[in-house]
């Protein structure tokens, strides 16, 4: 084998464009998975990837190709998360690639997450290869498309390929392209071992596995390993590549992509773009890029059951063991008891947590409205106070400023939306920074944004607004000071921490009538009645009352039939129990999340 | 109502007739004499029509069944009975629409019922009626086999109203039929009646009950329309054609009622019963003492001897079940679906939320001490506290029961003791 021979490339695409099914396909073409075992979409082994129809986790695939030119290559297929929340790890898969294949929907043309992963590809010296995919529909416009591809990229319109993934057409050109185009790693084997981890999950057995690329020196099975970032050393259990299953080598060096079982127990100690050398020839310097993740969006996360709470704790250990972007510690809240409050790298991180705990874990989960995270700087001392939960705002008189989080947001969209994207975001105290017309027709705003007006529904709205066609995507900018107060909610005169935010004074009035009115609408009917307020310091804001029940009866007992009677109360009785107390009064789960639906544009 | 523990001048004095009071004090005694004795309800499956609201086990093509069913009805009665000739002292048929059922039909199974049963003498023997299924002929008919007690489904006075229910008579049928029974000589009279009726007002509502107090029956049911999945107005009520009626009006009209009957001289004595004096359904009050009761009919429903069962369904399934030899044993017959025997937690559970509906027996503590070896309080202490606290329930000379606040809440109270 000579190195020569190696190609490693990633697919760059938007969701729905058909990277995993273009995976697919030259997974069948070089074999490496047969139509017999061709599931769709192997590269999403997680079910709620393949429903989201979403990548959450990269992996990274070897394939055996002979090409025309008659010679055997190694192509290294490494896949990327397709989400804005997974930015750092798909620049790290990046990072392990010499090229890149950009897959554009030939119905659609290029997308804001494309654009950017993209630009990162571009700043990462990858060779990009375009590919105009779909053109077996209808609505196809691959030349259309490859104008704009060429507007952007520079890359003449004639060099894009077009194909159609579902049906096959055209695929084999894209393999050879790969072997053309994209340069073959630089080898040097001489200097000690540094593999860059790119990628990593949790295997029960073989403890952390970790997805690397090893750029310089080679390991052999059993030597021991050190992560550079920490020093952690530790005897490795195999060594291998994926083919797409695991499969053991006795050697992996430079240029070659695979993975290391490292026996770790979890991946922090096995960070996704930390370099793994040799603890006995160690290199002395990491591969550049090191950051260790910070979270963005948190939320409480509470069991429905309160004997729950053990399970849900073992269940947040044990995605925390595959995904080192979790954080949580452990809550109390006066209405919903126990739980943890958990960091997210952002809101879709979220969902998907939130999802695979309630369906891998069976739980049934109360999740408080997303926040973000805070800082305060004290009056006097000039500390700064991290602030991760709305009710932990201390009293106004004691700080000088809250400075919250503000992203840059790029959106790519239609022109004719560029009315509705402004509306949208001057309403959330955006900023326009910038616009540019990469392709007739098209727009990319540049804009500065609170993160904490985009965490609840801002991707939706921006969805909807625009029928699907605008694209989004964000990243940190800095810490702003801002006209913040704390929104506060009171049921029946206590005050609810769980439904506490902090928004900005401006807001404040509008906000509390909303959340009052959505609560009035979800608190069902007491013994008694319920006065709701919403309260900024100790000036209420606004007021409704939730009447005192009045009826609740069952008709006759048809028959004697006093079994179904029960059952119906037994129904009622358990939609009790899942009711959360605030002091005497009763409150359904679905309260807690009612501050996400306030925005009304 | 037979109400044991008062006095018997309390009754003479509000019923003022004597030869009712006799008549009653004789049911009571006999009631007390056989404690033992059982209810048995009879399940009729069979309407000319669906009304919009129902969701009971009837079916409206199945007329040519009746003879069968009848014939079924009464195998059933002979496998349920087997040697014994158990004592009963009521006797309920209930449906679907009884009164569809030809005298002939009706004889194969009271025949049958007296055979294997013993029926007591003053026992009360009540049929369903819908007005207008009922003529002159019809009833004498009946009240020769022994029928003593009608239920007469008037629902309501108002025409508006009882097109929106798909009732197939109008107010005029139901004075009809409640002059035509008593009549032939059957004076113990019930009308029911719906409020809470998608469009009804409270002053419809006041109407109603004014019709139907003016034909002074001795026992009348007021049902809160409940709107149950798979009816008609269910679909009406997702597709918009009607609104969900408010329960604050219902309330009110609840309030409205339990106002004028007890002007009339009625008892309430059941969430959503009253009676003249004496004249409580002695069959639907083994039911709310969690008394002993067989259901028999396609449908039907059972509880005797700590066991809970169903009869299946489908009358066609039904009559050829019966066909079948060699029943489980008492109380089961081959026809049955499921049964169930009653842990000790389910039978607490039971007395409480049928007892508590009698609004002024309620639960007796001692007995229920006797019966379950543990004090009411030291079961449910933690519930009943705070429903006392909300004053939904009260404790007193004894018993516990609902609070006026409470008749109309009950739910709030019955599910906190499952």
């Amino acid at each position: 084998m000579t190195q020569s021979n190696i190609r490693n490339f990633c697919i760059i695409a938007h969701i729905d464009h058909g990277k995993s099914t273009l995976a697919d396909r030259l997974l069948q073409l070089t074999g490496a998975i047969s139509d017999r075992e061709m599931q769709e979409q192997v590269l999403d082994s997680m079910d709620l990837e393949r429903e989201k129809g979403v990548t959450i986790k990269a992996s990274a695939v070897r394939m055996n190709y002979t090409a025309q030119d008659g010679r055997d290559y190694i192509l290294n297929l490494i896949d990327t998360p397709g989400h804005v929340d997974f930015g750092y790890e798909v620049s790290r898969a990046l990072k392990s690639c010499e090229g890149a294949i950009l897959v554009v929907d030939a119905t659609q043309g290029i997308e804001a997450q494309t654009l950017a992963n993209l630009y990162l590809g571009v700043e990462a010296g990858l060779e990009i290869i375009p590919v105009i995919n779909k053109i077996d529909l209808p609505a196809a416009l691959p030349d259309d498309v490859a104008e704009e591809v060429e507007n952007i990229t520079g890359i003449p319109a004639e060099d894009a390929i077009p194909i159609s993934a579902k049906t096959g057409e055209n695929v084999e050109a894209v393999l050879e392209a790969v072997v053309k185009h994209i340069p073959p790693p630089t080898i040097n084997t001489d200097l000690p071992l540094r593999a860059l981890v790119f990628d990593s999950h949790y295997d029960s057995y073989k403890g952390v596995i970790a997805y690397v690329r090893i750029f310089e020196g080679a390991i052999e099975k059993r030597q021991w390993i050190k992560m550079l970032s920490n020093d952690v050393t530790v005897e490795p259990i195999e060594i291998g590549v994926f083919s797409p299953a695991m499969k053991p080598v006795d050697r992996l060096q430079a240029g070659e992509v695979g993975y290391i079982a490292t026996g770790l127990k979890t991946v922090r100690e096995c960070r996704v773009g930390d370099t793994i050398t040799l603890r006995d020839q160690p290199a002395t310097d990491p591969l550049p890029g090191f950051q260790r993740v910070k979270p963005m969006v948190f939320a409480g996360f509470y069991p429905s059951e309160g004997e729950d709470y053990a399970i849900l704790k073992e269940a947040l250990e044990k995605l925390q063991l595959n995904d080192a972007s979790l954080v949580f510690e452990p809550e109390t809240s006066s209405a919903l008891n126990f739980g943890f409050r958990c960091g997210f790298l952002g809101l879709f991180h979220m969902e998907i947590i939130q999802e695979r705990l309630e369906r891998e874990y069976d739980l049934d989960l109360v999740a408080t409205a997303p926040s973000v995270r805070y800082e305060v700087v004290m009056s006097g001392t000039g500390e700064v106070r991290i602030i991760n939960s709305p009710a932990d705002l201390p009293d106004p008189a004691t700080f000088d400023e809250v400075r919250e989080p503000w992203m840059d947001v790029h959106i790519f969209t239609p022109e004719e939306y560029y009315g509705v994207i402004m509306d949208m975001v001057i309403k959330r105290r955006g900023i326009l920074i910038g616009q540019e017309y990469p392709a007739p027709g098209r727009v990319v705003l540049h804009y500065e944004l609170p993160l904490a007006e985009m965490i609840v529904d801002f991707y939706d709205k921006l969805k909807s607004g625009t029928r699907g066609y605008a694209s989004m995507d964000y990243e940190f900018k800095e810490y702003r000071a801002s006209n913040l107060v704390k929104l506060e909610v009171l049921v029946n005169k206590t005050p609810v921490d769980a439904l506490a935010m902090i928004v900005h004074t401006e807001d404040a009035y509008h906000r509390g009538q909303k959340l009052v009115s959505a609560l009035k609408e979800k608190i069902p009917r007491q013994m008694f009645e319920v006065p709701i307020q919403a309260a900024v310091g100790n000036r209420v804001i606004s007021r409704a009352n939730v009447k005192a029940m009045r009826k609740d009866v069952l008709a006759k007992c048809y028959g004697g039939d006093i079994t179904r009677k029960k059952k119906l109360l037994e129904k009622q009785k358990k939609g009790k129990k899942r009711m959360k107390m605030i002091g005497s009064v009763e409150v359904p789960q679905e309260a807690f999340m009612s501050v996400l639906q306030l925005n009304d544009d | 109502m037979i109400r044991y523990a008062d006095s018997e001048d309390n009754l003479i004095l509000v019923a003022g007739n004597r030869l009712q009071v006799i008549h009653h004090l004789l049911l009571a005694t006999c009631h007390l004499l056989l404690m033992n004795s059982l209810s048995l309800y009879l399940h009729i499956p069979f309407c000319r029509h669906r009304c919009a609201y129902c969701d009971f086990n009837t079916y409206t093509s199945l007329a040519d069944l009746q003879p069968d069913y009848a014939a079924a009805l009464a195998a059933e009665v002979q496998q349920v009975a087997g040697a014994e000739r158990r004592p009963a002292h009521t006797l309920f048929f209930g449906g679907g629409t009884p009164s569809l059922m030809t005298p002939g039909e009706l004889e194969v199974i009271l025949t049958a019922v007296h055979t294997h049963f013993t029926i007591s003498e003053t026992a009360e023997i009540t049929m369903e009626a819908n007005p207008g299924t009922v003529d002159l002929a019809y009833l004498t008919a009946i009240h020769n086999l022994g029928v003593n007690r009608m239920s007469f489904g008037a629902q309501s006075a108002n025409p508006g109203e009882l097109a929106l229910l798909e009732r197939e008579h109008d107010f005029a049928a139901v004075v009809t039929a409640v002059q035509l029974a008593r009549q032939t000589g059957i004076t113990n009279l019930n009308v029911d009646l719906i409020y809470g009726v998608p469009g009804q007002t409270l002053a419809s509502w006041a109407e109603s009950v004014q019709a139907v107090l003016a034909l002074q029956p001795a026992h009348l049911s007021l049902y809160c329309l409940t709107i149950e999945p798979g009816t008609p107005m269910k679909r009406w009520l997702e597709n918009g054609r009607i609104s969900p009626p408010d329960p604050d009006l219902a309330a009110d009209q609840y309030a409205l009622a339990c106002e004028q009957l007890a002007a009339h001289g009625y008892d309430h004595y059941e969430i959503s019963n009253w009676a003249l004096p004496g004249y409580a359904c002695a069959h639907n009050l083994t039911y709310w003492r969690n008394g002993e009761y067989l259901g028999l009919g396609a449908g039907a429903h059972g509880h005797t001897a700590s066991i809970r069962y169903e009869v299946v369904k489908q009358p066609r399934v039904y009559i050829r079940r019966l066909q079948q030899a060699e029943p489980p044993g008492y109380p089961l017959s081959t026809a049955v679906a499921a049964h169930h025997t009653l842990t000790r937690q389910e039978q607490m559970t039971d007395t409480l939320i049928t007892q508590l509906r009698l609004l002024d027996e309620g639960v007796d503590m001692a007995a229920f001490a006797q019966k379950f070896g543990q004090s009411l309080l030291d079961v449910y202490g933690q519930p009943i506290d705070q429903l006392v606290e909300w004053e939904l329930l009260s404790l007193a000379d004894g018993r516990l029961r609902l609070t006026p606040k409470g008749w109309f809440l009950s739910n709030q109270v019955f599910y906190r003791f499952l």
